[in-house]
């Protein structure tokens, strides 16, 4: 269950981790299945797959979220978008603040251990980009959500080693 | 328009790559200094004047003189996000011997609408280039362990 958004840790900017949020194997067994495109820019390396908002195997975990994160926040939302990320060696974000297309909320569902030094923790920035404040490390079941604004730097550390940093993730919208 | 892409081996050799331990030395002297702002970039750099073969190169090239150059010293975890040129021209003088393209730490000019040119790893070269208004390097992964890339760019 999704805490009150009050019970969140507010610094750098509101942000709440879920352990063992549901039983993702069943859910990893289907986001295997999909296709996943490399996507590469200045800003980005990582393979992504398309838009699984309609897929069956998705849809009432998304419908799960978006009603916990309505409740946990008193906000309403107009839609909650989702596709599947997987970051290999060497994979990473860079930092960028999310704010596109009305988003409200970002949400990442981790469907697998990643250690510390193996990277790809999820970075939180403080107002100015300058010092990190946060770190949130992929782990299985793990669900992580922030608040999208014009301070929520954050970007996710490069991947290092023989590991697959599988994510559900995506945003609410208003 | 039209680009063009040059290899200038050894033609910096009486100019310019005699003065190559200057450039090194001056990072030994502490003379580069960090840009870490992480929504534009992270490495070291120093804008240097340019050692007169070099100059001198892009001269009979372009027929503009240049005077200064961002000497960057590219690492583990460095980068640069696309950034407009402030100027029609981009060059790139490579001053390192050997570096492996898979560690990332590649320059890339764009024109800013999908189209990309990575400017392939050359040592001792010398790129130009007139029609591409972004440029932006790739970020360097753990595959370059300790070792340094070393380029001078120069917009003019």
């Amino acid at each position: 269950m999704i805490p009150k958004k009050s019970e969140w840790t507010q610094k750098p900017f509101p942000h709440i981790t879920v352990d063992n949020y549901i039983d993702v194997t069943e859910l990893l067994e289907h986001i295997a299945k999909e296709e996943f495109i490399h996507k590469k820019s200045d800003l980005f390396e990582f393979f992504q797959s398309q838009s699984l908002k309609d897929k069956d195997f998705v849809k009432n975990i998304l419908k799960q979220i978006k009603e916990e994160l309505e409740n946990a926040t008193g906000e309403t939302f107009s839609d909650i978008d989702s596709h599947a990320t997987n970051y290999e060696d060497t994979n990473f974000l860079l930092p960028h603040d999310d704010q596109l297309e009305n988003r409200r909320y970002a949400y990442l569902l981790y469907l697998t251990d990643v250690e510390e030094d193996e990277g790809g923790a999820l970075a939180l920035f403080d107002d100015t980009c300058s010092e990190i404040v946060n770190k949130i490390q992929p782990k299985k079941a793990r669900l992580a959500i922030f608040e999208v604004s014009d301070i929520s730097y954050h970007c996710v550390e490069e991947v290092m080693g023989d590991v697959q940093r599988i994510a559900l993730g995506g945003w609410t919208h208003e | 328009m039209s680009k063009y892409f040059v290899e200038a081996k050894n033609k910096f050799e009486e100019d310019g790559f005699i003065l190559l331990p200057n450039i090194h030395n001056m990072k030994v002297e502490g003379e580069t200094i960090p840009f870490d702002e992480p929504l534009l970039g992270i490495y070291e750099f120093a804008d240097i004047p340019l050692p007169k073969g070099m100059s001198q190169a892009i001269k009979n090239i372009t027929g503009i003189e240049v005077a200064i150059g961002k000497y960057i010293e590219i690492t583990h975890r460095s980068y640069q996000l696309l950034q407009q040129l402030e100027k029609k021209h981009f060059a790139v003088i490579e001053l390192t011997e050997s570096w492996n393209p898979e560690n990332g730490g590649n320059i890339v000019v764009a024109d800013g609408e999908g189209e990309h040119l990575e400017i392939p790893f050359m040592p001792n070269s010398l790129f130009i280039s007139k029609i591409y208004p972004f440029w932006y390097m790739s970020y360097c992964n753990h595959y370059a362990k300790d070792s340094v890339r070393k380029v001078i760019v120069i917009e003019f």
